[in-house]
This record gives C-alpha cells, sequence and structure tokens, in this order.
C-alpha cells in the first residue's frame, strides 16, 4: 500500500478495549466542563487522525487539556513517535500519570496552563471546554493549537439542538459529516487554519453536575479536522 | 520529566523561551528540579517528575514554600530572595 508510514493497523475494537482500560475523569469540575469523552468518541477522532488522515504514526502529538490522557495515550497506542500532554488541573495529571504508568507508554506530561507550551507539533488533539460554562473557554485552546500544530482534531458543542441530527446518529452508531458553524469557522480562518472537515457524533453523559436535569443527557458534538 | 521538555516549555504568564533549568534530583528523568524564567523571575516546581507550570492565581504558597525552603541551598539566590509568585525574604 502506498501512502504515509504506517505501523501495524490496530482494530477499533481493540482501541476501544484499551481507551476502556483507562480511568476516567475521578471528580469532574463543572467550572472546567470535565467530563471523560466516550471511548467511541475518542476511538473514532484517533482512527480518523491516524488512518484516514495519516497524522499519528511516527508523528508529534499534543494532546492540549489532556485531562486523565485518553487521546494522548490512544496516539501513542496508534503508534505515535511522541506525545506530550498538559492539563491545568493537578488531579487529572496525576490520573493521567497512573493510566501512563498502566498503559507502559511513552507520554510526556505537563501540569500547566496551555500558553506554558511553545514549538511545533504535527498534529494537536484536544477536548476543550466548550465555553458552556465560561462563554468561548474553547477559543483560547483553538488559538493555542493554530499556533503549535499543522494538523489540529478538535471537539466542539454542536451548535443548535437537531433532533433529527440526534435520531440519525443514534441509528448510525458513528458519525455523519455536517456543515462547520460559520462563526466557528470564521475565527479559525482569523487565526490562519482550515477546517477540512466536521464529524457530528453523539455523546451521552450521565446526571454529574446539579445543573443537569436529566438523569441521561444526549448531545451532538462536532469533530472537527483542520489544516493549518 | 525528559531534560528535552525544556525545548516546548514556555513561562505562561509573559510566555518567554527558553527558561533556565535547575535540576536537583534525576534518575531515568529529571524527578524534582526548577524551571525559572529569566524574564519575570516565577519559579515553577518539578515534582514527582511533573513540570508544573500553573499561572500565580491556581498556585499553593502552602505547597509551594516547603519545596523552595526544601532546595534553597541549591537553587539560584536570586530565585530564593526575589522569585515570583513566592519568595523566603
Amino acid at each position: 500500500m502506498d501512502g504515509y508510514p504506517q505501523k501495524r493497523l490496530i482494530r477499533k475494537l481493540d482501541l476501544e478495549l484499551f481507551l476502556a482500560s483507562l480511568k476516567p475523569q475521578p471528580n469532574p469540575q463543572a467550572s472546567l466542563e470535565q467530563y471523560t469523552t466516550s471511548e467511541q468518541i475518542a476511538a473514532n477522532m484517533l482512527y480518523l487522525a491516524a488512518y484516514t488522515n495519516g497524522d499519528i504514526a511516527d508523528k508529534r502529538v499534543l494532546d492540549l487539556g489532556c485531562g486523565t490522557g485518553r487521546l494522548g495515550l490512544g496516539a501513542a497506542f496508534l503508534g505515535a513517535g511522541e506525545v506530550v500532554g498538559i492539563d491545568v488541573d493537578p488531579l487529572a495529571i496525576h490520573e493521567a500519570r497512573e493510566n501512563r504508568a498502566k498503559a507502559g507508554l511513552a507520554f510526556e506530561l505537563i501540569n500547566g496552563d496551555i500558553n506554558a507550551i511553545v514549538g511545533r507539533f504535527d498534529t494537536v488533539l484536544q477536548n476543550p471546554p466548550f465555553g458552556v460554562q465560561t462563554r468561548e473557554a474553547d477559543r483560547a485552546f483553538l488559538v493555542k493549537a493554530l499556533e503549535v500544530g499543522n494538523h489540529i482534531y478538535s471537539l466542539h458543542n454542536h451548535p443548535e439542538v437537531d433532533e433529527r441530527l440526534i435520531k440519525m446518529l443514534k441509528s448510525s452508531g458513528g458519525m455523519v459529516q455536517v456543515q462547520p458553524n460559520t462563526f466557528l469557522e470564521r475565527f479559525i480562518a482569523k487565526h490562519g487554519g482550515q477546517v477540512t472537515a466536521v464529524y457530528a457524533m453523539l455523546m451521552t453523559i450521565p446526571k454529574m453536575f446539579d445543573f443537569h436535569r436529566k438523569l441521561k443527557h444526549d448531545f451532538v458534538i462536532d469533530l472537527y479536522a483542520i489544516k493549518k | 520529566m525528559k531534560r528535552k521538555l525544556m525545548e516546548i516549555l514556555a513561562c505562561p504568564i509573559d510566555k518567554y523561551h527558553p527558561l533556565e533549568l535547575h535540576v536537583f534530583e534525576e534518575k531515568e528523568e529529571i524527578v524534582e528540579g526548577l524551571i525559572v524564567c529569566p524574564k519575570c523571575l516565577r519559579w515553577y516546581p518539578i515534582r514527582e517528575e511533573i513540570p508544573e507550570m500553573l499561572p500565580d492565581e491556581l498556585r499553593k504558597e502552602a505547597d509551594d514554600l516547603p519545596f523552595l525552603k526544601k532546595w534553597k541551598e541549591k537553587a539560584p539566590q536570586n530565585v530564593v530572595s526575589e522569585g515570583k509568585p513566592f519568595n523566603l525574604k
């Protein structure tokens, strides 16, 4: 097969099992909008980056706002050359360290503000705070990702509740390509990036915070594939 | 942390790069050390192999000052007496 250098192809199921073996966020904080990406969403994101676009194997990867390290360790699992993760929450970094030890993979961790990162990365993976609680909190992550990365995979809240899309995602169980949010697309362009594709995925979260009214909540998140 | 990580670390306050590294304990990786921004004289601890590059408002004096005290003989003198956000003066 021609194309980018690739290590042994890892089955998606094995990737999901690996991700499920890692410990999730132990004590999510509403102010940081923390929740753990579902295995399926993280696996979809990593699979797209690794096998559709060739942006993981042997690449320098940054997991911005790494939390417990799922995306970063997933990238290491898929053969990334080097992976760095940074998160402002010391408890999350502590869990990421344990997950790293359990996985036995190379993953450099920093407990810090995203502005402590400079340099160049081939690929940035991020699941930033959505800015629902803190308005536009995801924008600072996009700015940093576009500053240091060439290929960016970023999760964002789908702009409106779209029951038809939710139904479609429930029956397909995977990703559906959608149009980018105009404001986000413009913001990304202003910072030198180009949205190459947006994929909607279904996320179901249990009630975690007091302000969640329902026991289970389905919402759509959009994976933005961006190139610099 | 590995020494090589210094290539991508900047001061989160004034974005200055490169930063100074002072190693206190090193095995396969740096276990304990200090990262110093020469521009603003902020210091950041490396503890249990993890660099802590937090903004001032997220730092805890009660955790950070004992660390500086523990290494005051090995840390640069100006950091010990004038370092930000906490010092031993």
